[in-house]
């Protein structure tokens, strides 16, 4: 699902990112990434999605080389990958309706069914009494889950979250991860960025720890090694 | 759990949904244009301000245009009507044959400028050079025998438009003839009237390009506005996998639909201006008489108008959003 051979990263003029970073990730895995602020975390999940480049190395992901795929390429990768941000990203001028159907809409779905789809997904979500509000009325948990809505709505082969719970509570945490959790169950591959460690260490899945962007440890089950 | 969601045998139901009865059906391609064209127009609507100030600006530009089209195509009759009855006297050798003039008249009047042909031999020369000398035409005498005055071809040019290198070819194609003995017309006059069509050619045209460039100026920074107020959205299309075509195709349409508005209203403001004038102007006896036919622009300039209006509209806002298709 996701191939990484000796990627570096540098951002202008001279800030190492992501150093020989060599990482492999099966369909269906469920993978932390772990490190630090500025580890690298970030990076290596934008360079999963085509939002950055790879300065060196070689990037595969949902059998895409990435450095050859171009802007049309990258759309078309996202259109197989479900996105999640810590800041939630959503559009505050649409509904929680709108903004749900909104993955549907770019590519080119009807309005009926992308809109009862969206409608379906708010319910197991619980959030259908909340469709016609506007994301601000929103709480943080709420609005997380309609950006995971948003991210789950076209059925993706990969999701990449970016702290996802950095904003929740432990409440909401264990809904976020209850719900990546039961994607992968139905046969996504999830990749979570976090430094939330009771999170990695009550899941005790696969985990990768990054720092300085490099890999310092890369785990099958962390809490083995306490 | 708080604040949760509805649970199916302990899990949220998302494989039911994703193998749901919901019939993902997708927009044709005409159905795609259809909504990018809502959307632009959505955008249009959402930065009202911005939309109508752009709009009134364009029809400013617009009409401004359309009126340079109108000024120059009454100036361009103008310069038409002094090149009209301007003559060329095409001299003929005395040795000339008969079937050769003939000929020479013919390839003449098969000219698309010439208007008139007409012959006048030695005697009419002759004729007219007496009278034209009036009481001195006692000069004259005894040249009835031996009269030195060649035979000529008067050639009088018709609406073509004047132009100093064709009107010099024109006269040149006949210098060869072997009828021909020599070619006289007014240079300063044709010069004049040639020099006077560049000028009015140059400026207008200079104006014209200035003022779409400034039109386009105007629509490339209404969509870069648009485009900023739109920013997160745009991140975010693109993020959940918008094509760059997606996403530019509504500023582009936006673009066009303010560029064709804009060219629409501004032909419709001059016309009604065109219409105040004239009824103003036409009191003016000077006016009267040299321009005594006013007219509005013909349907193909309005055409034209519309076409740049729409073109301008397409490249202003193509500057604005080129950057987008690389992101």
């Amino acid at each position: 699902m996701i191939n990484f051979s000796n990627v570096h990263k540098i951002y202008p003029p001279d800030q190492p990112a992501l150093v020989s970073v060599d990482l492999k990730v099966r369909e269906r895995d469920f993978v932390f990434v772990a490190g630090a602020s500025g580890a690298g975390k970030s990076t290596l999940l934008k360079l999963m999605f085509g939002a950055e480049r790879a300065t060196r190395g070689e990037v595969l992901v949902v059998g895409r080389n990435l450095s050859e795929v171009g802007a049309q390429g990258i759309a078309y990768l996202r259109r197989e990958i479900g996105i999640i941000f810590q800041d939630y990203k959503l559009l505050t001028r649409r509904s929680v309706i709108d903004n749900v159907a909104f993955g549907l809409e770019v590519l080119g779905v009807k309005k009926k069914p992308r809109y009862d789809l969206a409608m379906q997904l708010l319910e197991v979500l619980g959030l259908a009494d909340r469709a016609h509000s506007l994301p601000p009325t929103l709480s943080g948990g709420e609005q997380q889950r309609v950006a995971i809505a948003r991210a789950l709505i076209h059925k993706p082969r990969l999701i990449l979250a970016d702290e996802p719970t950095g904003n929740l509570d432990p409440d909401m945490t264990k809904v976020v991860f209850d719900l990546l959790l039961e994607a992968n169950a139905a046969g996504v591959t999830v990749l979570v960025a976090t430094h939330n460690l009771a999170v990695i260490e009550e899941l005790n899945l696969r985990t990768i720890v990054l720092d300085n962007g490099k890999i310092i440890g890369n785990f099958q089950s962390p809490r083995a090694l306490g | 759990m708080r604040d949760g969601g509805k649970k199916v045998g302990g899990a949220y139901g998302l494989d039911n949904l994703w193998k749901g009865d919901v019939d993902l059906q997708y927009f044709s391609k005409w159905g795609v244009a259809w909504q990018l064209t809502q959307q632009a127009f959505r955008s249009l609507c959402a930065s009202p301000f911005t939309s109508i100030l752009a709009l009134l600006t364009i029809t400013v530009v617009m009409l401004l245009v359309g009126a340079l089209l109108l000024v120059s195509q009454h100036t361009y009759g103008l310069m038409a009507d002094a090149g009209r009855g301007l003559t060329i006297s095409v001299y003929l050798k005395d040795a000339a044959a008969e079937s050769e003039v003939a000929g020479l008249k013919q390839a003449i009047q098969a000219a698309p400028q010439v208007a008139e042909v007409r012959y006048i031999s030695k005697d009419e020369a002759l004729k007219s050079f007496h009278k034209s000398l009036g009481e001195q035409a006692g000069l004259l005498e005894g040249l009835e025998t031996d009269n030195p005055l060649p035979a000529s071809v008067e050639v009088t040019l018709g609406q073509e438009r004047l132009d100093q290198e064709g009107f010099e070819q024109f006269a040149a194609s006949f210098r060869e003839n072997p009828a021909v003995e020599s070619i006289q017309y007014d240079r300063g006059l044709v010069g004049q009237a040639a020099a006077l069509f560049h000028f009015f050619g140059s400026v207008g045209l200079g104006a014209a390009a200035l003022l779409l460039l400034l039109a386009a100026f105007i629509i490339t920074n209404t969509i870069r506005l648009m485009l900023y107020a739109r920013r997160h959205e745009i991140v975010i299309m693109r993020m959940v996998g918008a094509t760059a075509g997606f996403v530019i195709a509504p500023c582009l349409i936006e673009g066009c639909a303010l560029g064709l508005l804009g060219a629409v209203a501004g032909l419709v403001v001059l016309y009604f201006l065109f219409l105040l004038l004239t009824g103003l102007l036409a009191q003016l006896e000077l006016v009267r008489a040299i321009l005594p036919q006013l007219t509005f622009l013909p349907w193909y300039y309005v055409f034209l108008v519309i076409l740049m209006g729409v073109a301008v509209g397409a490249a202003g806002s193509f500057m604005a959003v080129r950057r987008l298709a690389d992101e």
